[in-house]
């Protein structure tokens, strides 16, 4: 079996290790990326890179010269890209042509269209990746968003969602449910695990948020709940994980809701010790208002951390009503107080709730588990390919 | 001789425009530099805008100008590329552009709208020797200089240059004193309010149901509209009846109707609304029972003043002005800055007396009383105005 992962980008710890999970089943992968990640330095992949373009490129025109001409008129007239970058994506496709894959799974939606080539004149099945905020905020707030996911949703043969959420989402946006695959990310369990027993009393609420200063995140928000916690007098303290020290308008705002002694903001943590914080943390602390599934969430909840979150996609899948965190209407301030103090008030409970967190992520949110699972959909794809 | 003033204009206004008229009626000669090619061009006074200036700067002209008057080209650019940090390009076309202002006729006084547009003008001010009047805005002074980077440097730099500076507002006022500004420097002169428009209507109570409730302000983070979708959230939660209108615009505004919908609430209990002029944004005042302001900053709060003016009581988190606004807490509500859960439980008081609220409504056009008219601001302008070109600087 021969995939290529196309459009990667930068790419993140999860996608690593799932590419490294497939080449340990010996699928053949071809990948376009900005960067190699370090956890695959050394690996044998094969590159196909559209932001690294060679003379080499060209030869390959002449083998497709059908095919370059019919993605050329394609790309030109169905996505309106201008002749030089009609010229540059199909000669690209050319390339991946020249490799053979059999599936190409797109890791964000919008490009799924640059390969509808492939599928329409090579009869190749394209999967693209639906993880959040493509089908969620972008098409809400830019036309030119909502004009091209139309076009995806029409045109594409499959789709992998990240959660039941975005996948009742793409139903209602039109896609027949059929043609779509959920799989979840899941959660690397071990690396993200509990190894503090956790405190029988504790002095103050220790609650962590992984969050950068993204406009769909409604981070001031948080503050206004921080604001209310300290006005009922519930000692605690915040870790903001995402934003700079020294960020003034942060600070700005600490400093107007006197909270600067409660909070402390750092920009960036790796994975070790991201660990070692949320195992550190009593909540997880979420004010999202878009998500595909929140990898955070998980992530806190393996280390026994517990999430108290807004609703937003996914949030309904990783919270169970099993006692495993607290999930709010959006924007309620009031509900996220009272779920803040029963955990600070009432130990018996968020030891419990601690421990539910943690077996529930590796009951149901296991990686490997869902790398397996997603081999499976890859090799029962290419068998309804080949019937077709 | 009239006497001729250079207003540096921000976008559009009403208050602006008031004045410009003013002005004119009263013989000045007044020459606009806005931002965009169609600003105020009904007001049918000499003007150039920004785009205009650009496109100048590469005529024949300009190009002579700068050869005969190379000296003071050349120190311009040094100026600007000592205060901008701009690099030695960049430092030189500013340069031409202001000696695209500099070939016209020399006017007694140059007032920029904006604080940090000073330093662009201090130039052209020191070569005729004439007083640069600056406005501070209540988002230069309370905001920026503290939420950004290089805020207190930018604002420290273009006070550096004005001669003269004016606010919106006594408590504005202190702050400039705060930041270092000599008391004799500052004017305060109230935007002034068009009472012919803004007005109460006799037939407004509380119970009419729902409860209408009205936020004025650009989507922008300044304006803190999330502290209203969480009030939004909590009123919902509570089953309050409730309809809310919020008139502004700006990069937030799809962002902020994103918000709501996932509130799950009717269509028709948010509304939108935007582009109104004084007479509709009156219209809107009058049929609202409350005005909701979230902004971190503010000069003095022209909607809270509009509204109070026709009625609409004020609940507004604290913000430079609001208690000049709001003197006495029988005429409007000012909650802690960011105190949501206390914005609703005051909401919730006013809403349950109803007598209340109509005694309330009065109060509030009672203190917006204590405000100038737009033509009493206009004449504390030309005052300041002749006062300011009679002593050279």
């Amino acid at each position: 079996m021969k995939i290529f992962f196309a459009s990667i980008g930068k790419p993140t710890a999860f996608i690593a290790r799932r590419i490294l999970a497939l080449k340990e089943v010996n699928i053949d992968l071809l990948v376009d990326w900005d960067v190699a990640p370090p956890l695959l330095e050394g690996e044998q992949i094969m590159e196909v890179a559209f932001k690294k373009p060679s003379w080499k490129r060209f030869h390959h025109l002449f083998f497709f010269p059908r095919f370059f001409l019919d993605s050329f008129k394609f790309l030109q007239s169905q996505c309106h890209y201008s002749l030089k970058n009609s010229f540059r994506k199909a000669l690209f496709l050319c390339e991946i042509a020249h490799h053979q894959p059999q599936l190409v799974h797109v890791q964000w939606t919008n490009a799924a269209r640059d390969y509808l080539p492939l599928q329409k004149f090579l009869n190749i099945p394209v999967l693209a990746a639906v993880r959040g905020t493509q089908i969620t905020t972008s098409p809400f707030i830019s036309e030119k968003s909502k004009e091209i996911l139309d076009q995806i949703i029409k045109n594409i043969s499959n789709f992998q969602t990240v959660s039941l959420d975005l996948k009742d989402k793409l139903v209602k946006l039109g896609v027949n449910s059929g043609k779509i695959i959920n799989n979840y990310n899941g959660v690397n369990t071990d690396l993200f695990k509990n190894f503090n027993s956790r405190s029988k009393h504790i002095e103050q609420l220790e609650i962590i948020m992984v969050a950068r200063n993204y406009w769909s995140k409604c981070v001031e928000s948080a503050f206004f709940i921080l604001y209310e916690l300290k006005k009922k007098q519930i000692p605690f303290r915040f870790t903001w994980v995402g934003v700079p020290q020294n960020d003034p308008l942060f600070n700005h705002w600490m400093d107007r809701l006197n909270l600067t002694d409660h909070v402390q903001l750092i920009e960036r943590l790796n994975s070790t010790e991201l660990v070692q914080r949320y195992n550190e943390s009593d909540v997880l602390l979420s004010t999202s208002a878009a998500e595909g599934l929140a990898n955070v969430i998980l992530e806190a909840m393996a280390t026994g951390c517990i999430p108290v979150v807004w609703n937003c996609e996914g949030m309904n899948e990783a919270i169970g009503k099993d006692g495993t965190g607290f999930i709010h209407a959006f924007g309620e301030i009031s509900s996220m107080v009272t779920s803040l103090e029963t955990i600070y008030s009432n130990n018996e409970w968020r030891l419990s709730s601690s421990k539910a967190c943690e077996e529930r992520v590796v009951r149901q949110f296991n990686e490997k588990i869902h790398t397996g699972l997603m081999i499976q959909e890859y090799q029962n794809l290419l068998m309804l390919n080949q019937r077709k | 001789m009239k006497s001729i003033v250079w207003v540096v204009t921000g976008k559009p206004s009403s208050f602006i425009e008031e004045k410009i008229k003013g002005l004119m009626a009263q013989n000045w000669e007044v020459f606009l530099i806005t931002p965009n090619d169609n600003d105020y061009q009904h007001l049918h006074t000499p003007k150039i805008s920004k785009k205009e200036i650009d496109r100048k700067k590469k005529s024949i002209t300009t190009f002579f100008w700068v050869l005969f008057h190379f000296s003071w080209f050349l120190e311009v650019a040094q100026f600007f590329r000592k205060t901008r940090q701009h690099n030695r390009l960049d430092a030189m076309k500013m340069a031409i552009g202001a000696c695209v202002l500099a070939q016209r006729k020399k006017p007694n006084l140059i007032h920029v709208q904006w604080l940090h547009e000073t330093v662009r003008f201090a130039p052209i001010a020191k070569r005729w020797n004439i007083p640069l009047l600056a406005s501070v805005r209540g988002s230069q002074a309370n905001y920026y200089i503290d939420s950004t980077k290089d805020g207190m440097e930018r604002f420290l730099l273009n006070a550096q240059y004005a001669t003269h500076f004016h606010c919106v507002g006594m408590e504005m006022s202190e702050k400039l004193v705060s930041l270092g500004i000599p008391t004799e420097k500052i004017t305060v002169i109230y935007n002034g309010l068009d009472r012919s428009i803004f007005k109460p209507l006799d037939s407004k109570s509380l119970d009419d149901s729902p409860v209408r409730l009205l936020t004025v302000g650009n989507f922008n983070p300044r304006k803190n509209h999330l502290a209203a979708l969480s009030l939004m959230a909590e009123l919902k939660k509570e089953q309050l009846d409730f309809q809310w209108t919020f008139i502004g615009e700006g990069h937030g505004e799809k962002r902020f109707q994103y918000f709501v919908q996932l509130l799950d609430l009717p269509e028709s209990q948010v509304v939108f609304l935007k582009g109104l002029n004084a007479q509709q944004m009156a219209n809107q005042y009058q049929k609202h029972h409350f005005l909701l302001g979230f902004s971190s900053s503010e000069g003095l709060c022209n909607s809270v003043l509009e509204a109070m003016a026709c009625g609409c009581i004020p609940i507004v988190f604290q913000a430079t002005g609001m208690q000049e606004l709001i003197p006495t807490d029988d005429a409007g509500t000012i909650i802690p800055w960011g105190d949501v859960m206390e914005m609703k439980r005051q909401m919730a008081v006013l809403m349950d007396r109803k007598v209340e609220w109509k005694k309330w409504s009065e109060n509030a056009v009672a203190s917006s009383m204590n405000f100038p008219s737009h033509q009493e601001s206009t004449q504390d302008w030309i005052k300041l105005y002749q006062r300011l070109t009679e002593v050279q600087p």
